[in-house]
């Protein structure tokens, strides 16, 4: 039984020695996007934004004649390996900013991690919870509109239409629950009743039993909130069953994709939503416009396809992260309180303002509402007062 | 094989054992340490694995389920019974066991890929249990802010005060299942495995001893998912889903059925290895996959006794001794 | 009324796909005795196969035709390079296709990106409506299809030379095989055709369920659950297995909770497997267990 004690030995000092050649010269920051497991068509699109946002800073001169580097480690979607991965960041890779992972769970997984290591973190993660409370969270932040922003952009568009009895249906992920809980806080408030909420299993082909119960509510107009295919599912069994209501969609629909899947059942969704897909109707005075215009005629350039709103988050943490050492330097904590500092970063997701009270940044103001007309996104008319 | 013989070095496992962890501690990096934990902490449940698929011939795949009820019993009986962590995880690897024993009532009742299956079940149902019972769970957002375990008022936060726990637990989880396979027990085990008629018709309760250990298997697992939800101090449904099964049934095939100790390897293989690959970016999970299937089909009692071969085809004069050899081929020709 | 009705025929067009799926099942467990984990990857592989063709303008049929053709030398390939060597033992089977469909998995999302691909509808995105119950066209095709793949499938096992030996092959291999009954070509044909009709339940159900790279993970263990309903390795079974589970699913996800609808279905697989383990219809070649 010789052979496993020296295997043992083998295997671990080629572990530790794995990443032990570091280079100093560049900056790093670091990347814990998934590219593969249940999330990774969020991930993809966050870590190619991520990319290209490094790959412009790199071309315009780095910082202050240093080049960055995005180093991401694939967390699988799964919260064990996202703990190891932000170990290796930290210890192998010395990073001085993280781009969070785009699951919720994973982000809970390591926020108590990332605090103790006092490096900042700008998740991608939807969920609120992630950065409460701000004292014991001072080293994470969120780059994604929150559910609290979106969802009461878009009560306030049904309060306008005279909606007062809505419906919900939404995945069982945290995407999908934890907006179902912030919905039925803030419904009331705009004086709207959550008459019913369904819900579906994420890799679900087909939601006709919730929308026929659906159907059979008083509510005015449905809520669906999901992301990959689930959504896309959803609005064509929407349309088949002829539910006539307004329909309403979270804001991952502003995604091109999800365009292509629904298909003509698309047609006449409204989602709150950043300015991302409506950049050329935007008026001369947005301040986003030029930023979001360079942004997706760079990525398109880049990868070949338009991007998805978590390319935009992506895009907008690594450029955050990076204004941060621009200005505060290469020092963990020197670039965490530069971001807790920002005030008005204009980005493609919303104009970020962080502080101490407040790591979700976004904004309602930089939520439009859009409609789907005819396979496009467009900006949705007012509804009148 | 001479499984007498085998005893015999169980001081000197301690040693190296305790070498080699005090070396990744003594070289003070905390990715290998972080590695280090999650090796200890997959052990616990992989071993209570190998008790019951290689030992005792009856295939799980619902593993995930006990560390799942491991995990969130304990997290639930130290927040709503404010009990001290250690007494959370006593009680709830007792439930997990408890558990196992319980559904082992049932599921016994079958062979083969039907108990494969209908252990696939379990995993699932616990699965949405702990995703929609919300109000107890927590759902998918699932439970943070969990107390770490605490030894004479010092919080165990940090990997490195965390890792002599892990592996002093699992030592002893390793050592208990050493010896229970050599007891007149194990050997009840290995005669069910082999032929259960077998064993009936030596006297041994075979239903009675597949529950016993089902029950053992679930307490490994229920221990193990306990001291990864007070480590890691955030807990929700998706560690604990059908995937973590199928991890564990592959640290238990790729360390090979026959030896507890081997557990160990296939805990490094998957552990370490899916993390080497991790430069190879999207790669990564078709390699993964294909050496899978590779060591699956070349190294049929798992990487161990292939390594062993490997070893003896070594030239005499490259290996560190001849003594050991010969041990080498007592131990794989049995 | 109107809703009983609406659950039942969308419980029935899923519970196709699922039977079909589990048929793809029993065609490797008759041959070979392995359960493949991989199955659901077929499906996954032939719709986006088939989407990315007719992206490229190949007309619809064609592109079909390519893809479950493509899906078919795979799954032979498969068979050759991996399952072949991995011999009788249940354990190591399972994890040499839970390997493969770890490979198919990631070359899927390296080859089609982590996004789904949409196939269009074969008549168009309209649905049928009558008395308030919907029912998309494309539901037709897949229930339509369902049947003639069934049909030809029974016709193949017992009224062809090559279907008798493959049954044969299934009961009692070696007796098979001192008949002069070349085993391995009919794994290969095992493999051959649970590929076959797994790739055509992805391709119809594409328009309806939108795959992508993971898709066949969720669609294997149901077409797993079917297959132990109706009767582990009886391809009728496995086609009725389907049908009930669908049918459940929907029912309990509208009478119930759409939250536990899953759970649902594998307390079902549950009861079955403890109350009846050889499934509604008995196992195929039950004899030899």
């Amino acid at each position: 039984m010789i052979d496993w004690k020296k295997s043992l030995a083998t295997l671990v000092l080629c572990a530790a020695g794995a990443g032990a050649a570091i280079a100093q010269e560049p900056i790093k920051l670091g990347g814990l996007l998934e590219t593969s497991g249940f999330i990774a068509s969020l991930g993809q699109p966050a870590l190619e934004g991520a990319q290209l946002a490094v790959e412009q800073v790199n071309a315009a001169g780095g910082i202050n004649g240093r080049k960055v580097e995005l180093v991401n480690l694939n967390t699988e979607s799964d919260n064990t390996k996202t703990v190891s991965a932000l170990r290796r960041l930290i210890s192998q890779e010395k990073v001085v900013g993280i781009v969070g992972p785009s699951s919720s769970g994973s982000n809970f997984a390591i926020v108590d991690a990332v605090e103790r290591a006092k490096v900042p973190m700008i998740g991608i993660g939807a969920t609120r919870g992630i950065v409460l409370p701000p004292e014991q969270r001072r080293y994470s932040f969120l780059a994604p509109l929150t559910d609290v922003v979106v969802e009461t952009v878009m009560l306030e568009d049904m309060r306008a239409r005279g909606i007062t009895r809505i419906a919900m249906l939404h995945s069982d992920v945290a995407f999908g629950t934890s907006a179902r809980d912030t919905l039925l806080q803030l419904a009331p408030k705009h004086g709207i009743t959550v008459v019913s909420t369904e819900v579906f299993g994420n890799a679900d082909t087909d939601m006709t039993p919730q929308l026929t119960k659906i159907r059979g509510t008083e509510a005015q107009a449905v809520v669906i909130w999901a992301t990959g295919p689930g959504l896309a599912i959803s609005t064509k069994n929407y349309r088949a069953l002829g539910l006539k209501q307004p329909l309403y969609l979270t804001h991952a629909a502003n995604d091109f994709n999800y365009l292509r899947l629904a298909g003509e059942a698309a047609n006449g969704a409204l989602l709150p939503s950043s300015k991302i897909y409506v950049t050329a109707e935007l008026p001369a005075g947005d301040a986003q416009k030029p930023v979001l215009e360079q942004f997706v005629k760079a990525y398109e350039a880049k990868y070949g396809k338009q991007p998805a709103t978590f390319a935009g988050n992506g895009y907008d943490a690594a450029m955050l992260l990076m204004n941060a050492v621009r200005k505060a330097g290469d020092q963990p904590s020197a670039v965490r309180d530069a971001l807790e500092q920002v005030s008005n970063y204009v980005g493609v997701t919303a104009v970020y303002a962080y502080g101490p009270e407040d790591h979700f940044g976004t904004k309602p103001e930089s939520v439009q509402m859009l409609v789907v007309d005819n396979g496009k996104f467009k900006l949705a008319a007012k509804a009148a007062n | 094989m001479s499984r007498h013989a085998m005893n015999k070095p169980a001081l000197n496992r301690f040693l190296v054992l305790a070498a080699v962890l005090g070396l990744a501690a003594f070289s003070n990096n905390p990715y290998v340490i972080n590695l280090l934990v999650v090796c200890g902490l997959y052990a616990l449940p992989a071993i209570g694995l190998s008790l019951l698929m290689g030992y005792t011939g009856q295939i799980s795949l619902g593993q995930s389920a006990f560390v799942g009820v491991g995990a969130y019993g304990s997290v639930l009986l130290a927040q709503h019974l404010q009990l001290d962590p250690w007494y959370s995880l006593a009680l709830a690897t007792a439930l997990s066991a408890f558990t196992a024993w319980s559904l082992g009532w049932l599921v016994f009742r079958l062979k083969g890929h039907h108990l494969a299956m209908a252990t696939l079940a379990i995993a699932l149902i616990l699965h949405t249990v702990l995703v929609e019972w919300r109000s107890v769970t927590g759902g998918p957002d699932g439970i943070s802010a969990i107390d770490p375990i605490s030894i004479a008022g010092h919080a165990l936060l940090d990997d490195l005060h965390f890792l002599p726990l892990a592996w002093l637990v699992c030592y002893a989880g390793l050592c208990l299942a050493d010896y229970l396979v050599r007891s007149p027990f194990g050997l009840a085990m290995r005669t069910v495995s082999e032929n259960e008629a077998v064993a009936r018709s030596l006297g041994i309760d075979a239903a009675q001893v597949k529950r016993k250990v089902m029950a053992l298997s679930g307490a490994y697992a229920g221990l193990g998912g306990a001291l990864y939800a007070h480590w890691i101090g955030y807990i929700s449904p998706e560690p604990f889903s059908v995937a973590f099964s199928i991890k564990l049934l592959l640290i238990v095939a790729l360390g090979g059925v026959s030896g507890v100790w081997n557990v160990l390897f296939g805990v490094f293989i998957v552990v370490i290895v899916s993390e080497w690959l991790k430069p190879l970016g999207r790669l990564d999970v078709v390699i993964y996959g294909l050496l899978l299937i590779v060591v699956m089909i070349y190294c049929r009692e798992g990487a161990v006794a292939a390594l062993a071969g490997l070893y003896r085809k070594l030239p005499q004069r490259l290996r560190p001794g001849a003594r050991a050899s010969l041990k080498l081929q007592g131990r794989t020709s049995a | 009324m109107t809703e009983f009705a609406q659950y039942l025929i969308s419980g029935l067009v899923v519970g196709c796909i699922y039977g079909l799926i589990a048929t793809g099942f029993t065609a490797v467990y008759n041959a070979t005795h392995i359960v493949n984990f991989a199955q659901g990857e077929s499906s996954m592989l032939a719709a986006l196969c088939a989407a990315s063709l007719v992206v490229a303008g190949a007309p619809l049929l064609l592109a079909i035709a390519v893809a479950v053709v493509v899906v078919g030398v795979v799954n032979i390939l498969v068979e050759r390079l991996a399952i072949r060597r991995s011999g009788t033992d249940v354990t190591r089977g399972i994890i040499i296709t839970i390997g493969v469909g770890i490979v198919l998995q990631g070359l899927a999302a390296l080859a089609w990106g982590t996004d789904a691909q949409p196939l269009p509808a074969f008549s168009g995105p309209g649905s049928i409506s009558a008395y308030g119950v919907v029912v998309p066209r494309q539901a037709l095709w897949v229930v339509g299809t369902t049947a003639v793949v069934m049909a030809l499938l029974y016709v193949f096992l017992t009224r062809t030379f090559l279907g008798k030996a493959f049954r044969a092959c299934a009961m009692n291999g070696q007796a098979a095989a001192l008949m002069g009954i070349p085993t391995g070509l009919m794994r290969g044909i095992g493999f051959l055709l649970s590929g076959t009709v797994g790739a055509v339940a992805g391709v119809i159900i594409a328009p309806i369920a939108l795959m992508q790279y993971d898709s066949g993970v969720a669609l294997g263990i149901k077409g797993f659950v079917a297959c132990i309903i109706g009767g582990f390795g009886n391809p009728i079974g496995a086609a009725l297995g389907g049908l009930l589970l669908g049918a459940t699913e929907t029912l309990a996800a509208g009478y119930i909770s759409s939250g536990f609808k899953n759970a649902i279905a594998f307390v079902l697989l549950l009861l079955f497997l403890l109350v009846r383990p050889g499934g509604l219809l008995g196992e195929f070649g039950a004899a030899k267990r």
